[in-house]
């Protein structure tokens, strides 16, 4: 295909968040323009990724968004716009991850003064990029609350879901750092927040300023714990900005226990130990022989409150996702409701124990229900990526 | 957290309770102090209750108490967001009574415990909040009452209609004449509801002791969920647990105390699901000169519960309310709506054949305040002394009319008498029967209280 590049216009308006925990770092930004005798317009973004934990089984979730004007509004860059191998699941690090956007689908197209199609004020673009380590849960099936107490919901189906497509979910809860970083992109009037954020032992997000132009910032030290006090409704909200979305209960369960077949049913090579396995890292209590396996009530463990996330990766899932016995009880897509509550339902599954439950209810099946306005210091969530899937609700 | 054994359970309770020191009624209770609270079942409604009492900075609440310990974290997480503070977590509620510091219970469990944990608590000197449907049978009430006036303890009851001020408003437009002579009440519950499904046997779950949890109930082998919701031995049905509400506003609004006669219409018609209670519930109920009539369903998803009504300036769409209640006088006609509906009085016009609203009062309150009001007046009688709005005595009449319409069908629909004075039904055996639960040793409700 004959391809007149023309010269480059560049820019380096991107800001990679380094000073936000538990992004993963991504450095050398580069965004250029470039013009295609064919393809039209297109702008090519360029960074680098050195995290070498990344690779095929816990990638990287890389999104972008960008601004067209001063940075007062932003927008997430739909991912079926892209080409190149820096964007979405991302399974290796590497230098010059390139990201390509074919502008002719945006709105800020224009011609210059020679006639050529450009993209309009690009001097004014901006651009944020993020990453965020998943793990991946092979495709196959596994044991739903096959362990008693695991509640039973009238308004699924009765028969739990065993078989899950392929999906990923994040490696850790959602952090105080990461949500910060979400406020001060959309949180100007105060959506998003609420003052009880600020307690400093237990969430530590500071609203500065007044509206519109309210900033936020993270009280010193607290950047790496799970972000809390959030609804229902926050949560998919700060997840939708991501491109992502809260997991399913099934899938919930399934990142803890992992498959029958660890490796997913295709390849079936790594059979998993403990299908059935009470907590992520098997079946010995949280609290056993003075080993203190998550965070759950007390502060013998090491934490009163919240525990900053991956405290406990020693006693992470199979799958390497880390506390999801405890820490934070964290919002799940489902519904729940029962035959007494038709008409009034509303309830939101929490899966996972957190810092004030007892060490058996961090386990793989006791779930809670809550309102989805709830605004909780034990309550957080973490993200999914992957076509929706067995939420089994009727609703 | 270990279960309860059974040996140590019995030691202080009911068996021995005669021998029971009422410990802190004689607790010097200033203005200036909190009132010590114990929480007794932190489920789903417990814990509603309890993000309305750490509103209040009266209130300490030392003690939260279920059998189930994974219920532990969401109860507790309300009251450090409340007051700051982690309360203390027992498995056995008698530590809970046996606590001089503690003034008074809250019971939010399942019914099954309503009436011998209210009569626990009074023996040991509580005054006691008690979730409705307030008992399991017509003598389990009587009881409870009779406990709170041998203990001399305040036992306010769920029923917080009683505490939303537009009802006393409604219940003094009734008695100042201006609704003429009322012969005829009726009472609605008819809302959407769904099958009870019931799941597997399963092993007890680690952190649950099972055995207090069934209490006085039969200990059926463990399934999740609520299977035991279709069983009278655990329940009054779905039906009367919630038309208690209903029940005790009309009484409210009427002013009476026991009927004559019942006599019920309806049975299971729509679920196949194995429950005992009617899905259909139609009784009637004789006062003298005043007919009391409710009518009941579970199956009909047209009729909208109040709560879904956002603004409380506005007045529900009465013929699809399905918690409302109508008095009708012989000059008007009272529609007045639970959960914060409001009521409103139409009067006709014979000249233009028309009716149309006279009286119109916004409840123009939220539902959840009226929680807060109901613990305003708990509180405030823990330490006047008096009698709550809600006592249990109120409650118990109220109770009596749901249990009647339940024994009138256990027993084939038939008209029953019934005698106030001793809470039985005039000879007739068969419905007598009825009249008190079936109990599981040792947690029998006692004769003598």
């Amino acid at each position: 295909m004959s391809k007149r590049i023309l010269p480059l216009v560049a820019v380096s308006l991107i800001c990679c968040n380094l000073s936000y925990s538990r992004w993963i770092e991504i450095s050398n930004t580069k965004v250029t323009q470039e013009l295609t005798e064919l393809g039209g317009p297109r702008i090519v973004i360029e960074y680098d990724i050195e995290d070498l934990e990344i690779s095929k089984d816990c990638p990287a979730y890389v999104f972008i968004r960008y601004s067209k004007g001063s940075g007062s509004t932003w927008e997430f860059l739909a991912m079926e716009y892209l080409r190149g191998n820096g964007y979405g699941l991302v399974e290796s690090p590497g230098h010059k991850k390139i990201i390509w956007w074919g502008t002719s689908e945006t709105s800020f197209r224009e011609l210059g003064e020679t006639g050529e199609t450009r993209i309009a004020d690009f001097g004014q673009l901006k651009f944020r990029i993020r990453g965020t380590r998943m793990v991946r849960v092979p495709a196959g099936e596994f044991k739903m609350k096959s362990l008693p107490g695991g509640g039973y919901d009238e308004s699924k189906s009765q028969e739990p879901a065993c078989e899950l497509s392929l999906f990923y979910i994040a490696k850790y809860e959602t952090t105080v750092a990461m949500y910060t970083d979400y406020l001060n992109e959309i949180g100007r009037e105060g959506a998003g927040w609420n003052k009880r954020m600020s307690d400093s032992r237990r969430c530590g997000i500071v609203q500065n300023g007044s509206a519109p132009n309210f900033t936020y910032s993270v009280k010193p030290g607290r950047e790496n714990y799970p972000v809390t006090y959030v609804s229902w409704y926050d949560a998919a909200a700060f997840l939708r900005w991501c491109g992502l979305r809260l997991p399913s209960e099934a899938e919930w369960e399934k990142a803890l226990r992992g498959g029958i077949y660890l490796d997913g049913d295709k390849r079936k090579q790594r059979k998993n130990p403990l299908p059935e396995r009470k907590y992520p890292w098997g079946n010995e209590s949280p609290n056993t022989e003075d080993i203190y396996r998550c965070n759950h009530d007390g502060d013998d463990d090491g934490f009163p409150y919240t525990a900053p996330v991956g405290s406990f990766d020693k006693f992470d899932s199979p799958y390497g996702a880390c506390d999801m016995a405890g820490n934070v009880a964290e919002w799940t897509l489902d519904w729940y409701s029962t035959s007494y509550h038709v008409g009034l339902d509303g309830f939101r599954m929490v899966r996972g124990g957190s810092w004030m439950a007892v060490p058996y209810a961090c386990d793989a099946i006791t779930g809670a229900t809550q309102f989805p306005l709830k605004e909780s210091s034990i309550m957080g969530f973490r993200a999914s990526y992957g076509t929706r899937q067995h939420t089994l609700t009727n609703n | 957290m270990k279960s309860i054994k059974r040996r140590e359970f019995l030691k202080g309770s009911i068996g021995a309770a005669a021998t029971f020191t009422v410990l802190s009624q004689n607790k010097s209770m200033g203005a200036a102090n909190k009132v010590v609270l114990g929480i007794m079942g932190v489920g789903g409604r417990g814990r509603a209750l309890l993000s309305s009492l750490v509103k209040r900075s009266d209130v300490k609440i030392k003690y939260i108490c279920d059998a189930d310990t994974r219920s532990y974290g969401p109860a507790a997480e309300i009251v450090m967001e409340g007051h700051d503070y982690k309360p203390k977590f027992v498995q056995n509620f008698r530590k809970m009574l046996d606590d001089r510091q503690v003034d008074a219970v809250v019971i939010a469990t399942s019914d099954r415990w309503h009436a011998l944990g209210t009569i626990m608590a009074c023996r040991a000197g509580k005054d006691v909040y008690v979730e409705k449907p307030l008992s399991l049978s017509i003598w389990d009430g009587r009881k409870m009452v009779e406990a709170a006036r041998k203990y001399s303890r305040v036992v306010q009851v769920g029923t917080q209609s009683r505490s939303a001020p537009y009802t006393d408003k409604a219940a003094e437009y009734i008695r100042s004449g201006k609704l003429g002579d009322v012969y005829l009440a009726r009472v609605f519950l008819m809302q959407e509801s769904g099958p009870i499904h019931v799941a597997g046997v399963q092993p007890v779950p680690e952190g649950l002791d099972y055995d207090l949890w069934c209490g006085p109930s039969p200990k059926l082998p463990y399934r999740p969920g609520r299977w035991f919701w279709r069983l009278w031995d655990f329940y009054v049905g779905y039906i009367m647990a919630d038309m208690t509400h209903q029940i005790d506003l009309v009484r409210y609004l009427i002013g009476k105390k026991y009927p004559e006669t019942v006599c019920h219409a309806g049975g299971v018609y729509h679920f196949d699901d194995g429950r005992e209670q009617p899905d259909t519930q139609f009784a009637t109920f004789e006062f003298g000169k005043l007919t009391l009539l409710f009518e009941a369903s579970l199956w009909s998803p047209y009729m909208h519960r109040i709560v879904h009504l956002k603004d409380k300036t506005k007045f529900p769409d009465w013929p699809f309310s399905a918690t409302k209640v109508e008095i009708c006088g012989t000059k008007g006609f009272m529609c007045f709506g639970r959960h914060g509906g409001g009521w409103q009085v139409f009067e006709g016009d014979r000249s233009i054949r028309e009716s149309k609203a006279v009286v119109s009062e916004p409840a123009s309150l939220k539902f959840g305040s009226i929680i807060d009001a109901h613990f305003d007046d708990f509180i405030s009688c823990i330490r006047s002394r008096k009698k709550p709005k809600a006592d249990v005595e109120e409650a118990h009449l109220s109770m009596v009319l749901c249990h009647l319409a339940n024994i009138s069908y256990r027993v084939g629909n038939r008209k029953l008498r019934f005698d106030g004075a001793s809470e039985t039904f005039v000879a007739d055996n068969e419905a007598n029967k009825y009249l008190k639960a079936n109990y599981r040793k040792p947690w029998v409700v006692p004769e003598k209280v």
